[in-house]
């Protein structure tokens, strides 16, 4: 008798602890109205990252690790600390937290036109639904990566704010082909795990609007300085 | 007897004892090179210290890591020994994209000319060298795996002559 196969996303139901919930539902609160994500998106990101904290990799490491699969600068970027001793990646209350806000970045980021580096910037995209393509990327491949597809793509006569018209112009962005498919596969993957979760996952998906995050005014005007050995962006 | 036994014992523990000096020097080496990035936007090349470097530009960054594999071999076929190592690049997102990357030699300087690209958060088993050609033992990602636990093994030949065109740097 043929038995009937599950999906990934009802493995990973089955795995969710209340605590994992809890942390989630708690970490879609720094997304808002104006943004098309939602708990369901950080559930889809967990589980095509690390299958809902079953793939961690090594505390301490300088690899990507944790439930959001992280590398050390991207997680001192959202104030985790990073060590053998204390490795808040894999706390999962802090590592979806940070996970929720470099989401919300991006989006912010690709939201309007931004500054990225010199003579790199994101060109706006409008519409929320395709905006969440240009972030999920942007969260596997890098933001750099996703904005010089969308500046080829736009010298190239086609839509810079369709992900569909700026997907083959990753490989152009500097990489390779293969890199390219792995971005656009990563992209399908997560959101159709999202649409999934929306049916499927208890998670309530109305804690985003129970307080929303703080919006970080990015400006397109200004200069980069140096400070403390880090890059600060001083708006005009 | 017991003599051939101890002469054994300390023939193969200096073997042993030079192997491990010879691999670390090579890790020395190869975590500490010059290799080409493909974030030129960011950094066009980095050189590594211990194996790692963070570059950061403007909002963005590039990291590169070596991953602890070398061979060394002929890969251009020019009767000289070259190098390939694999290292990793990633700009801030979660991908972790890791790397063949052939170091040719040149007037006895290592230098790296191109990459072939293995695929995010793979992992590498071994490389060996056969016929000019890098063969590498690793673990791949299945249709359903998550991007830090792929589980299929293969062993993949990779030549620096003939690269598959989806694998280099477009252009």
């Amino acid at each position: 008798m043929p038995t009937k196969q599950t999906s990934n996303v009802d493995a990973w139901l089955k795995r969710e602890t209340l605590r994992t919930r809890k942390a989630l539902e708690s970490a879609s609160r720094h997304f808002d109205a104006d943004d098309g994500l939602t708990v369901n998106t950080l559930e889809a990101v967990y589980g095509q990252e690390s299958s809902f904290g079953t793939q961690l990799g090594t505390r301490g490491s300088s690899k990507p690790a944790g439930h959001f699969q992280f590398e050390p600068p991207t997680a001192k970027r959202y104030g985790l600390s990073v060590s053998k001793e204390n490795d808040q990646r894999f706390d999962i209350y802090y590592a979806s937290s940070a996970a929720a806000r470099y989401l919300k970045d991006l989006d912010s980021m690709f939201s309007r036109k931004t500054g990225l580096s010199s003579g790199k910037s994101t060109i706006a995209v409008t519409n929320v639904s395709e905006r969440k393509k240009f972030v999920l990327a942007a969260f596997n491949a890098g933001e750099g990566r996703v904005a010089g597809a969308q500046q080829l793509a736009e010298k190239a006569g086609k839509n810079p704010r369709l992900w569909s018209d700026v997907q083959q112009f990753v490989a152009r962005a500097g990489t390779t082909r293969a890199k390219e498919q792995e971005t656009r596969e990563y992209v399908e993957k997560v959101l159709s795990y999202e649409s999934e979760f929306a049916i499927k996952s208890p998670a309530d998906k109305r804690k985003k609007q129970q307080k929303p995050g703080t919006r970080q005014a990015w400006c397109t005007e200004g200069r980069w300085r140096t400070i403390d050995d880090r890059p600060v962006f001083i708006c005009a | 007897m017991g003599r051939v036994c101890v002469v054994s014992c300390l023939m193969f523990c200096v073997v042993l004892l030079h192997g491990h000096q010879s691999r670390a020097a090579a890790h020395k080496r190869f975590g500490n090179m010059t290799y080409l990035t493909d974030s030129p936007y960011i950094v066009e090349r980095v050189t590594l210290v211990n194996g790692q470097r963070v570059t950061w530009n403007g909002r963005l960054h590039h990291s590169m890591y070596y991953e602890g594999h070398y061979v060394y071999g002929d890969f251009n076929r020019d009767g000289r020994k070259d190098a390939a190592s694999v290292v990793a690049q990633s700009e801030g997102g979660t991908g972790h994209f890791l790397e063949l990357a052939f170091l040719i030699n040149e007037g006895g300087q290592l230098v790296h000319r191109v990459s072939h690209y293995l695929g995010d958060r793979v992992m590498v088993n071994s490389l060996k060298e056969r016929d000019g050609k890098v063969v590498i033992d690793m673990v791949v990602h299945r249709e359903h795996d998550c991007r830090a636990g792929p589980t299929k093994r293969v062993k993949r030949v990779y030549d620096y002559l003939n690269p598959n065109p989806d694998l280099v740097l477009h252009s």
